[in-house]
Order: structure tokens, then sequence, then C-alpha cells
């Protein structure tokens, strides 16, 4: 019987972390004769390979370990090995509820149109989810995840192709569109998801099929990641110049948010860490959230991780006009058939 | 296509740079009504009337089982300096019979599963592009050469030849290490695309082929060594 669903699992050095989501997967309803777990292990330098050579009995796993290529040639080589009629895509520190792989399946019985896509929906664990930065990046600035405005079954548009949370026909993607690879992090996506709209992706969101997210992430990770989706932003923005994308990437918006603030902006970081420091301070003291100081984190934490994405924005746009501005090398029509020689003959 | 800007002095040159392989290039310079330059080296006939490409690249090729490898290589790609030395050692070590460069992710493709995955040496496939290079082992020769003059411009072959090359029981791949650029020229812009289209779906009809679902599919990966 031909697989209905193959999981793609991308994972690099979270060792840590794989226990609880290959048990998540071993958990689902979904008949394990329905499903395979494609995992690319992108060059962990960790107890990655033991942990997954531990489960390989376990779980319909099959496992393949490339030297560090990026998230989105790992993702593409996890598509290509993948033999399911649908593709679901897995982030390595979100756990599957039991009934995330059914799910899929059941919203693309709904929707069998072979350009449309699923979406799910990820929660954060009990013990993250009251953190003050994982409470402001998923409820109040919704940076990580932006759900609330989501209704069941509605039907979205490419934006909302979200990488680690979205499945899609396998036939769709190996025949229209795969990642971009030298997008190494943030915008993988969303770039591809803009590609594919062209062959008409829309996405359906479908609540049921639900993972939660167990790691908890610093404001030192957060503004790193930040950083790391203003250059993606850049870079999207550079390889498809239209004005769509760089308004959905808000180029100019980083722009002038950059010069307004770039002398004010490492004292903003230091005082958002300060602050932060504070709120977890006082929430591991038992202490109930302060009138005062929860607006002004929040607030806070919104400036901070705006400027940290516009610094990237910035940064790259530095870089590539340092890199256009410098010598090339020589054409390589110069040592042969030159165009202009060519047609003027 | 010697009335077009191309690459091929380029690819003459780093073909002949090899450091491990003796080549003999064999080129055609395709000149309509005598128009544009065809004095590069290894030009072995000038066309300038309207000839099946097949028809072409068989006189080209009636004595292939002489060599090791054969190759078919357009005149719009860009490889990296040692690329033939690199390439031909990848093919080896997979022991493909059938194989293509991967391209770089600034190429135009057509197919994504072409494009080069960074991690890793090469990838077991069902399915090598008809172009713009392909490399064929003198033991799978038989089983493409010479082309049928019903191959018109040879697409739809991609998803013939792993039949052909799986019944063999030979094995046949993307090289990711020596990758190539193909952003010269956009593919099509050279010949009529639909014409090219509905040949495709004739030549499939009538010979035995996998589904593109079923071809462009990763059967094994081999990691950088």
């Amino acid at each position: 019987m031909p697989l209905d669903v193959s999981a793609i699992l991308t994972t690099r050095n979270r060792a840590n972390l794989l226990p609880a989501v290959l048990a998540g997967l071993q958990a689902q309803t979904l008949p394990a004769d329905r499903f395979e777990v494609v995992v690319i292990d992108d060059g962990s330098t960790d107890d990655t390979p033991a942990i997954l050579a531990a489960w390989r009995d376990r779980l319909p796993l099959r496992v393949e370990r490339v030297a560090w290529s990026g998230l989105s040639a790992a993702k593409n080589l996890g598509i290509l090995l993948s033999r399911g009629h649908i593709v679901v895509s897995l982030d390595d520190d979100d756990v599957a509820q039991p009934e995330l792989l059914i799910a899929h399946v059941a919203a693309h019985i709904v929707h069998p149109d072979p350009a449309m896509a699923v979406l799910g929906r990820t929660t954060l664990a009990p013990g993250i989810a009251a953190l003050p930065l994982m409470r402001h990046v998923t409820e109040v600035g919704c940076q990580l995840f932006s759900y609330g405005w989501m209704k069941p079954g509605q039907v979205l548009d490419h934006t909302c192709f979200w990488g680690g949370r979205s499945s899609a026909k396998r036939e769709l993607l190996v025949r229209h569109g795969l990642f971009h690879t030298p997008f190494t992090f943030g915008c993988e996506d969303i770039e591809l998801g803009w590609r594919l709209a062209r062959h008409g992706l829309r996405v359906a969101y479908e609540p049921r099929a639900h993972t939660v997210m167990i790691r908890a992430l610093s404001f030192d990770d957060f503004c790193n990641r930040s950083y790391r989706q203003g250059l993606a932003q850049a870079a999207f923005a550079v390889l498809h110049p239209v004005p769509e994308v760089r308004r959905y990437c808000e180029i100019d918006e980083a722009q002038a948010l950059w010069a307004e603030h770039r002398f004010g902006f490492a004292a903003h970081i230091r005082r958002t860490r300060d602050l932060d420091r504070l709120a977890r301070a006082r929430q591991e003291a038992g202490l109930a959230e302060h009138p005062v100081l929860q607006p002004a984190l929040d607030s806070a934490y919104r400036l901070a991780f705006q400027l940290m994405r516009a610094k990237g924005v910035l940064d790259a746009q530095t870089e590539t006009e340092r890199r256009d501005g410098a010598p090339r090398p020589p054409r390589l029509l110069r040592h042969g058939l030159d165009g202009d020689e060519c047609l003027a003959r | 296509m010697a009335d077009r800007p191309n690459t091929a002095a380029h690819v003459i040159h780093e073909l002949a740079s090899s450091q491990l392989h003796v080549v003999e290039q064999r080129w055609l310079a395709i000149a309509p009504g005598g128009r544009g330059r065809f004095d590069l080296p290894a030009t072995r006939a000038v066309v300038t009337g309207p000839t099946p490409k097949f028809e072409l690249l068989n006189r080209l090729v009636d004595d292939a089982e002489e060599f090791d490898w054969v190759l078919f290589c357009d005149d719009d790609i860009e490889m990296a300096p040692g690329f033939l030395d690199r390439f031909i050692a990848a093919v080896s070590a997979a022991d493909f019979a059938l194989a293509q460069p991967a391209r770089t992710p600034d190429s135009f493709t057509d197919h994504p599963i072409v494009i080069a995955s960074p991690g890793v040496m090469a990838r077991r496939t069902r399915f090598v592009e008809i172009g713009p290079l392909v490399a064929i082992r003198r033991d799978a020769l038989p089983l493409i050469l010479p082309f049928d003059e019903e191959d018109g411009m040879g697409w739809g072959l991609d998803l013939i030849w792993p039949v052909k090359i799986e019944r063999a029981g030979l094995r046949m791949g993307i090289i990711d290490c020596a990758p190539v650029a193909h952003r010269f020229r956009r593919q099509v812009v050279s010949y009529d695309g639909s014409k090219a289209h509905e040949g495709a779906a004739w030549l499939l009809a009538r010979r035995e082929h996998l589904t593109p679902n079923e071809a462009f599919q990763v059967l094994e990966v081999l990691p950088c060594r």
C-alpha cells in the first residue's frame, strides 16, 4: 500500500530534545504502516546519530546524515527521499500530538487540489508558555507564531505556508519547487510559498494538526533569530525584486527604523535584557505580574526584535553593496565568443 | 549556437584542462544561414540548415563504444576549474552508469531535483535530465544510443531512461560535489517549447516510462568523502 505521509524532520545538535520528538511520532494514531519519518541529520556534532540509531527499530524511520548544509538543503533532501503522498514538515523542537499526522491526512482528503497545503497549529509546552519572552512572542508581539486571527478550516494565502508545521502534496513540491538552498535560516518557507503561489498554492488551517514546542528561547536567542530573519528578508527581497516581496519583508520600514534608532540600539538591547532578567526573577520568586513592568517589557521586547531584524536587513544590504562594488573576476566570455562581437557579424 | 552568445569556449577549455582523462571533444556549430562565429577548436562540423538534433548527435558518436565515457554538453553552462576530474571521480565512486552534474541554485531549472544538495557528494536518483550535461558510461551506451528520430527534441527521454537503466541493473544519479551553472540562457528560448511538449507526450505514450512523481525521487544519499 502506498504511504500516506512522509514526516520530514531536519535536525542539528538537538540530541537533548530528540527523544521527546521521536516519542511523539511513535504515539501517532495513524497506523505506522501508513507513514514514514525521514530524518536529515544536518551535520550534528552531538549525540544525535546515536539517538537516531537507538530509535531505528521503534519507528518507520529513515535517517540520512549529511555535512552541514542549512535548513533548506536538508529539507529538500528529505522531500526528495520521501515516498508518501503527503509531506509533513516538522521542527526538531516540536512534539507531535497523537492526531497530528491523521489530521494532516484528513485535511488533504477535504482539500484534494494538488496545490492545496495544510497549516497545523503549534502551541507552547506548559513549562515554557508562561516565560515572559515566550508569552510575548506568541501572544503579544506574535513574532514567533500568530494564530490568533485564524479560524479552523480557513483558506489562507502563501504567506501562511509556515515551515515546521505545514504539509503539502509531494507532487506539488517535487514538480514545481523546493526550498532555495542559499536560505539556511529564515524566509525559506515563505520564499518557496511565493514561488508556489504561481502554481495556485493556498493553505488550509487545521488546528487539530497539533504540535507542541518544547524548547524555551532566551532573549538573546530571539535577538539572534530576529537578526538572521532580517538577513533572510533582505536576501528574499534581492532574489525577487518586486514591490510585493519588498513590502512583505518590510525593507523600507527596517531602513527607517534603523535610521531612527541606530545610535540607541546597544543601549536598548542592554536595557531590555535587564528588564527580561528582572521579569524572570520576579516570576521565579512567585510574584504576580507587575502592572508597570509588564507593558514596559512588552514594549521593549517589541522594539528590540524590530531593531535586530532591521540590523539584519541593513547588514545584508551593506554586504551586498560591498560585494557588488568589489572587483569582479573576468567575464567568461572574454575568453571566447563575446555576445556583442558575435551579433555584429 | 554560433549566432548567439555562448560559453562554448569556456567549456572547451575546462574539459581540455582535465589532468586525469584524455578528452576528445567534438563540437557542432549551429550557424543558421552561415551566420555567427564557428572557429572554435574541436568544431567537427558547421550546420547551416535545419537538421534534427538527434540526427546530428548520432553522427558525432557513431564510435561511442570506443570511449569509457560519453558526455553530451550544451553551450550555455559554466563550470569550476577541475570540474571534469571531480565529476568523473564522483560518478565512478557512486558507480553511476548515467549521471549529470547538479545545477547551482542560481541556475535556470525546470526540475527542482537537479539543484545541488550542498551537504552530499551525490544522490542516486531515478532521474537524470537530458541536458545541459549528461554523462553515459560505456556499458550504458547501448541502452541510450543511438537516439531515435522519434525522440524529437529529447523531452521525455529522461522519464524513459530510468526504466532502461534500472532494468539493466545499473545505477544513475546526480553529482552534487561538481555542479554546473546554467544561468546563461533560459531553457526553451531556442526552440518551440509547446511543440517539444507535444513531442514528449507522444514519445512517452509510445514507450515505458516513469511518472514525474516516481522519477523525482532520491533513492540513496552518498555523503561527502
